[in-house]
């Protein structure tokens, strides 16, 4: 099956990657954290699956979908945490579909700096919202846990693509494949 | 698109770079004036007021001092004064309370606080710089004018003078304090010489306190972040001179004539800067064993106490008034 | 070509972005002084770090303040206990030296300082 003879799958498979997550996300602000502020991220792996197989566009829709879903469930819709967590998550596609085009890069790394983006994008909201550069203070502790789950999140993603190249046939549609070829075939 | 993709990650991190230092850019100043005043240096340190009030609420706390000098200090010319070359009189409001709170601690105290002992405070005159200590006759002879039971607040009886040193500069403190408040400033501190009254917080962090190593000048014994209240310490180091090896600072024992000996250091935190200067001047004459039983004995009273041979001990509820900060 | 899990790259980004998080666990680095307040009995000024030498007068005579690129001190003060020479170098924002009896001071000033006062 090939997906873009299929659109109809690839909006399936779209609609199940935004589920996914949103799943995820809901998952992740009712377990209870060890601190507040620090989750595993693993909503974050379906949108880099979905930055990998289609592009900024999916990418942005699955993030988004990620955390409408996740506030709509957890009552945090429109409330300072929905925003925080908005803005990491608009960051973080962004550092991501970025650093997906560059193709030394592997997943752990597209989604190590992604998790970084979030982190700091949140930090900065936060102290913004709470008027207060305390905030910063967390970097350290935070970032390193950040970190640690960007690389789990990315290599999770790996899993999620290749289930999706290897049994549903998508073909490795961005990144590496095209930032690598892409030069040759326009001169 | 290929050109951008290259861009793409270094301008991320320098963006990264940019948050970061943007997220330790410095932070704003607390507003800081300085005068001397009770004869030493007062600081107020002030946080969120914007200049002009700043300075206006600080000008009100230095009055305060200044209107508590003017009365109690035991210079020419002030009602003090008067009242020890009268050998009694009538007094001010203010000064009966003073008084009044001197002679509580010194009962209290079982006169290890004496406001008595300005015979012996002339007779040492530890700030006239190295000099041969007096003679234990000298000594004897200032010590049968000391005794703060001569004392009536209806009525001066005996020979002495009073020396407010050891509690009108906590009392001017609170003055300070109140003056502030009165002004609408909630986060402050103010600090004459050393003696504190901290109020509030900076901004989004308490206020850090370090308290002086008393035989490091470098160092600090301890960085702690005090309730709202007063810490006020007492050292052997704060004014003395060495003759022949030994020190002889100025803080004298009531009971000897002599500077005590017991402590290095007295750091006392209270809910009044009053209170933790007597106190603070009672427990360094008392010692550590006998000072921090008489700690234990007030209520809302803690304390640190430096023994003289360096080591360090505490009332129990001293880490919870004044908690040690990382520094 | 598919993408790999982990290459070399990701490495260094890993490493990379931990350095920058760890950057900020070491403790606050000290900050210099930026500046001196000098208070005499005729009011204060501030100096600039690096200014030299400075003679203060007060009521026994002239204190002698050297301001340098990271500290300041006290050098010499006509006092008998000499306490204010003693206290050495001001090399953090917040610390001082008094010259009480020739009423002169010495503050440090600037950001980082570690405390906001010092209790003795």
């Amino acid at each position: 099956m090939r997906w873009d003879a299929e659109p109809t799958a690839r909006a399936a498979h779209m609609g199940f990657l935004i589920a996914l997550a949103g799943a995820l996300q809901v998952l992740e602000l009712l377990l209870p954290a060890p601190v507040p502020w620090a989750r595993l991220g693993l909503a974050n792996a379906p949108v880099l699956a979905a930055l990998v197989l289609w592009g900024p566009g999916p990418g942005l829709w699955v993030g988004v979908g990620k955390v409408v879903v996740g506030a709509l469930f957890t009552g945090r819709f429109l409330t300072p945490g929905f925003f925080l967590s908005a803005g990491g998550t608009l960051a973080a596609v962004a550092v991501m579909a970025a650093a997906v085009r560059l193709p030394m890069l592997g997943f752990v790394g597209v989604s190590a700096l992604g998790a970084e983006a979030h982190l700091l994008t949140q930090l900065a909201l936060a102290s913004v919202l709470l008027r207060t550069p305390a905030v910063w203070a967390l970097v350290p502790l935070a970032g390193t846990l950040a970190l640690a789950s960007g690389v789990v999140t990315g290599w999770v993603a790996s899993g999620v693509v290749r289930v999706a190249q290897e049994d549903l046939g998508y073909p490795p549609a961005t990144g590496g494949n095209r930032a690598t070829s892409s030069p040759s075939a326009r001169t | 698109m290929t050109r951008l993709a290259r861009w793409a990650v270094p301008l991320a991190a320098v963006a990264l770079v940019m948050a970061y230092a943007y997220g330790r850019r410095p932070e704003v100043e607390p507003f800081t004036e300085t005068r001397f005043l009770m004869d030493t240096l007062v600081t107020v340190t002030l946080w969120g007021a914007p200049e002009p009030d700043a300075r206006a609420a600080a000008d009100r706390a230095f009055a305060a001092l200044a209107a508590v000098d003017q009365e109690m200090a035991r210079v020419e010319g002030t009602p003090l004064w008067e009242l020890n070359r009268a050998g009694g009189g009538r007094v001010s409001e203010a000064l009966a309370s003073v008084l009044a709170d001197a002679l509580a601690w010194a009962r209290r105290t079982g006169g290890a606080f004496d406001p008595t002992v300005a015979p012996l405070l002339d007779l040492w005159d530890i700030r006239r710089g190295p000099h041969p200590p007096p003679s234990p006759l000298a000594v004897e002879a200032a010590l049968s004018q000391v005794g703060w039971d001569r004392i009536r607040l209806d009525a001066w009886s005996g020979r002495t003078r009073v020396d407010l040193g050891g509690i009108a500069k906590g009392w001017a403190i609170d003055r300070a304090a109140e003056a502030l408040r009165t002004a609408g400033v909630t986060d402050f501190i103010v600090n004459a010489g050393g003696d504190l009254y901290v109020a509030g917080r900076r901004g989004n962090r308490p206020w850090r306190v370090g308290i002086q190593h008393p035989r490091d000048q470098d160092r600090f014994l301890r960085v702690v972040a005090p309730m709202e209240g007063a810490l006020v310490t007492s050292g052997d180091y704060e004014r003395f001179y060495e003759w022949e090896g030994r020190r002889f600072h100025h803080i004298l024992d009531p009971r000897t004539g002599r500077p005590a000996r017991g402590c290095q250091s007295v750091t006392v935190w209270a809910p009044t800067a009053v209170d933790a200067d007597a106190l603070s001047t009672a427990v360094f004459v008392l010692g550590p064993e006998e000072g921090l039983r008489l700690l234990e004995a007030q209520p809302g009273v803690e304390g640190l106490v430096v023994a003289a041979d360096g080591t360090v001990r505490e009332t129990p509820g001293f880490a919870r008034v004044a908690p040690e900060v990382r520094r | 070509m598919k993408r790999r899990v982990f290459t070399p790259w990701d490495a260094l980004v890993v490493a990379g972005l931990l350095a920058v998080n760890l950057v900020a666990w070491a403790p606050g680095r000290p900050g210099r002084p930026t500046g001196y307040r000098i208070t005499s009995q005729t009011g204060s000024r501030t100096v600039a770090a690096d200014t030299g030498r400075i003679e203060v007068a007060g009521p026994l005579g002239t204190t002698v303040i050297e301001v340098g690129d990271r500290s300041a001190r006290i050098v010499d003060s006509p006092c008998p206990l000499k306490l204010c020479v003693r206290t050495g170098a001001l090399d953090r924002p917040g610390r001082v030296a008094a010259c009480l009896p020739n009423r002169v001071a010495l503050e440090a000033l600037g950001p980082g300082g570690d405390v906001d006062a010092v209790g003795r």
